[in-house]
């Protein structure tokens, strides 16, 4: 008599498919205030999103954090409240505003029950198109946000991601410090300065409003008319500008330092380059998901890391691929040599046909699963407005990633990520890494300061 | 105050002969199925000179199984777009992956090949030991104040006690774990009758359970489990708290109280949460007005007060303030107690309740309209309640709160003298032990 197995070894094949659909997006609004609603039956709660172009790219030149400083002074009062009324007046519906910079756009947005979308929408317009920015409110939070970025620059990986951006882009290019910009660059920004920043990026600007929730209790229409207003935005073209400079390893000195942390990147191409969905099925296979080459190589096989990221950012005008991990002091050295061997042996070696296969299928899967929530479905719909892409961008995003194949992957991936001019950089005890490093003979390593 | 009341949620619940709960919530709403599975067993379980085990052993269940490679786990689910992960608390291990509901079965396959069968061996266990520890430093000794929860643990709680050591662990302990370790506690805490599984999303109720007696069903049931151990506490202040000053590479001090607090099933446990909002919960609270508003203290990104849920006879309640540029610990601290001492004399207003209640609502609201936290809800109140429908009962005692309650909890159990402080200080910081 044959014995029951406990466990089934045969895989279980999926279900029948179903067809992703982004869900509909109505248009409509009014001069100033263009409206973009999803209707999402039955859900608890419901985001309301208000996008401006305001992001970093258009902030004045010596003013560079004035949009991340803006966030903050929003919250100094609006509506004749001040900043504790003011907050008070949004937490007795339940949720507090929250504010972003990036840096194609700057958004506002709040999520609440769809029924109380309304009264939110009503505070919200207010703070974004009339707040009091008074003189004393912006000297305020500017002086917060410099104690903000001194806290921030303690955390390890704050302090090497600032030094990868300024190692990736010229010393006179935006993107070369982060979208908060720095300690000095906000504490040069004046009052007028940013009132005038406001002015012309929020108040006389066209706003779009996006809501996502439940439309037969939220009136959407009467939601975007909160946020009407008049006037023109002029769009400046950013000056890109990378530091050309050839690989290089920086180390960052922080004596003592538990363990080491290592990002490193380069420019990459911007968002609508015709190799974007092949770059990102090789990039996945190399270096950003779980199962990537260099993961299982730093993680699974030597047990180095807790784990790899990487991730593909493309602005309207440009790129940025990076890449970090932190890893044992005495392996950092041996850790970026693994890494630059993965990197080159996928680049002149190439990726197998297994690897696209899964990496391919991962991303194609991934689009549904990641676009099932109102705030991700929210996200979704500011991106495709903020660069102009059509309401159905991911259905053919979708097509173009099941065409990626190996070869395609392989030419991206050639084509985007050579490490000649990589940008490594090391957070951690130079005392016990700098030789190690510099006996790599894998780029010139010099010691900066943070 | 408008009402913030979810409406009320329909199960399907079924107990397989081995034990196993099943729970479904079908919800059209989704195109995904989200696969969550609670354990039974946490770090309050772990035995003396082994802590940090439990998340150490979470680690394993990704490195293979009877029918699944090391790697294979992974490589399978992020073939199908999944999202998926782990976690190990005090309370609990849990084990949860989102996909798209076609590939429902999979996943449940992948679940049940683990739960019945651990392939381990000491190349494994040395792997991911050394991945674990290199979380320790990344999450804790490279981080600003990163020790806070492991010197909460340990100020609150006397050496013996469950919640003595924190989820992470000690480096000695993680190096003293053998493959022996690693057999017994799959052995003793991971069968079906220690688990619960419960799945969100638009499915088939009885078909879901179908497919989790197929899968699940054959695995045989532990027939007990070790009692957890006894959390008891002779009172909710604790005597003589510490005064902790730490060096760390924090820029500025950052002080942090903490309390221990009525538990998960305890009747003041939402009254405490309703004091802590009130307190300091969003910037419209008691304290953040003191600090960032009449004064400019502390940073607002870095003040708060919170209660976590633990249910092993007591939990834990936190304040953190992060000082600006030129403020004495000294300060922070002061305005704490004041505010604590008004909270015990001068109760809330209507305005105030209402905030405070309002975020606590939406805030529930957040984690049942997704539905791989909804599917966490569930598991996590069948495990520690007994009752997954409490999920619909949540907000019954936070709204019930008064603002009497309020003043009751902030004077028995809030007392700044009955709660360790802990400040962490501008240098270098101490050398974490190997």
């Amino acid at each position: 008599m044959t014995q029951m197995p406990i466990l089934l070894p045969d895989v279980p094949a999926p279900g029948a498919p179903r067809a992703f659909r982004f869900p509909a997006i109505e248009h409509g609004g009014e001069a100033g205030a263009q409206l973009r609603a999803v209707h999402l039956p039955g859900r608890p709660l419901a985001r309301l999103m208000v996008v401006a172009d305001g992001g970093t790219w258009t902030e004045p030149d010596s003013a560079w954090g004035a949009a991340a400083l803006l966030s903050r002074a929003f919250q100094r009062g609006a509506a004749g409240l001040g900043v504790h009324d003011l907050a008070v007046a949004f937490e007795r519906l339940g949720a507090s505003p929250s504010f972003g910079a990036g840096t194609d756009d700057a958004e506002a947005y709040i999520t609440v029950p769809p029924a109380l979308v309304g009264d939110a929408a009503a505070l919200l317009a207010e703070v974004v198109r009339r707040p009091t920015l008074a003189e004393s409110d912006i000297l305020e939070v500017r002086a917060t946000l410099v104690d903000e970025h001194v806290t921030a620059m303690t955390e390890p990986a704050t302090k090497a991601d600032r030094a990868l951006l300024s190692a990736v882009w010229d010393p006179m290019c935006r993107l070369s410090v982060g979208s908060s910009g720095t300690e000095a660059t906000v504490a040069a920004i004046e009052p007028e300065v940013l009132r005038g920043f406001h002015a012309s990026r929020w108040r006389q600007v066209p706003l779009t409003v996006i809501v996502v929730g439940d439309l037969t209790v939220i009136d959407a229409p009467a939601v975007a008319r909160r946020f009407a207003g008049a006037g023109d935005a002029t769009r400046t073209q950013p000056q890109v500008a990378a530091s050309g400079a050839a690989r290089r390893i920086l180390v960052v000195d922080v004596a003592g330092a538990a363990q080491s942390q290592v990002a490193f990147g380069r420019p990459g191409p911007a968002h609508g380059h015709a190799d974007a969905e092949a770059l990102d099925v090789a990039l996945s296979a190399a270096t950003g998901s779980f199962s990537s080459r260099l993961n299982t190589r730093l993680r699974e096989e030597l047990g180095y890391t807790y784990g790899v990221r990487a991730t593909m950012t493309r602005w309207r005008d440009t790129g940025l691929f990076s890449s970090s991990f932190s890893v044992r002091t005495d392996v950092t050295a041996d850790a970026l040599r693994e890494t630059l061997a993965v990197l080159d042996g996928a680049i002149d070696g190439g990726l197998d046909d297994d690897e696209i296969v899964q990496a391919r299928a991962n991303l194609v899967e991934r689009i549904p699963v990641g676009l099932d929530s109102p705030d991700a479905i929210t996200t979704a719909v500011a991106r495709l407005v903020v660069l102009d892409l059509p309401d159905d961008h991911h259905e053919q995003r979708l097509a173009r990633l099941r065409d990626v194949d190996t070869s395609a992957a392989n030419a991206a991936l050639r084509q985007h990520v050579a490490t000649n001019d990589l940008q490594l950089v090391v957070v951690g005890d130079a005392d016990a890494i700098v030789d190690d490093l510099r006996n790599l003979d894998l780029a010139p390593v010099d010691v900066i300061e943070a | 105050m408008r009402d913030l009341t979810p409406a009320p949620l329909d199960l399907h619940q079924v107990t397989l002969d081995n034990g196993l709960r099943v729970i479904v919530h079908r919800d059209p709403l989704t195109a995904l199925a989200a696969v969550n599975l609670w354990y039974d067993v946490g770090s309050r379980d772990e035995e003396p000179g082994r802590t940090g085990f439990a998340h150490l052993f979470e680690h394993l269940m990704f490195q293979g199984s009877a029918h699944v490679a090391k790697g294979e786990h992974f490589s399978r689910l992020e073939g199908i777009g999944a999202s998926l992960n782990a976690s190990t608390w005090a309370d609990r291990t849990n084990y949860f992956e989102s996909v798209v509901v076609e590939h429902l079965e999979l996943a449940l396959w992948l679940e049940a090949d683990r739960m019945g069968s651990l392939v381990v061996d000491q190349d494994n266990l040395d792997n991911q030991r050394e991945v674990v520890k290199e979380e320790k430093r990344q999450r804790y000794d490279n981080q600003p104040a990163g020790s806070l929860w492991i010197d909460v643990h340990a100020a609150l709680f006397d050496e013996g006690h469950p919640y003595h050591h924190s989820t992470i662990g000690s480096m000695q302990d993680l190096d003293a774990a053998t493959l022996a370790d690693v057999n017994n506690f799959h052995s003793t805490w991971y069968g079906p009758d220690n688990a619960v599984l419960t799945v969100v999303g638009d499915v088939d109720p009885d078909e879901v359970v179908r497919l989790a007696d197929r899968y699940f069903g054959r695995i045989a049931p532990l027939g007990g489990t070790p009692a957890h151990p006894d959390g008891t506490v002779a009172q909710w202040p604790v005597r003589d708290p510490v005064r902790l000053a730490k060096p760390d590479r924090v820029s500025q001090p950052a002080v942090c109280a903490a309390w221990r607090v009525p538990p998960l099933d305890h009747p003041d446990h939402d009254a405490v949460q309703v004091a802590m909002a009130v307190l300091g919960r969003g910037r419209g609270s008691r304290l953040r007005k003191r600090l960032t508003t009449d004064a400019s203290l502390a940073l607002p990104s870095g003040s708060y007060c919170s209660a976590v849920g633990l249910i092993g006879q007591v939990s834990i309640g936190l304040a953190r303030m992060d000082a600006r540029d030129g403020v004495d610990a000294a300060q922070l601290v002061d305005a704490l107690d004041t505010e604590i001492v008004r909270l015990g004399k001068q109760p809330p207003d209507e305005v105030e309740l209402e905030r405070a209640k309002a975020l606590i609502a939406t805030g529930w609201l957040h984690q049942l309209s997704d539905p791989t936290s909804r599917a966490d809800q569930l598991s996590r109140l069948a495990t520690l309640l007994g009752d997954p429908l409490a999920i619909n009962r949540q907000l019954d005692r936070v709204l019930a709160t008064t603002a009497q309650d309020v003043v009751r909890v902030a004077q028995d159990v809030l007392p700044l003298a009955g709660a360790p402080v802990i400040t962490y200080l501008p240098g270098q910081a101490e050398e974490v032990a190997e």
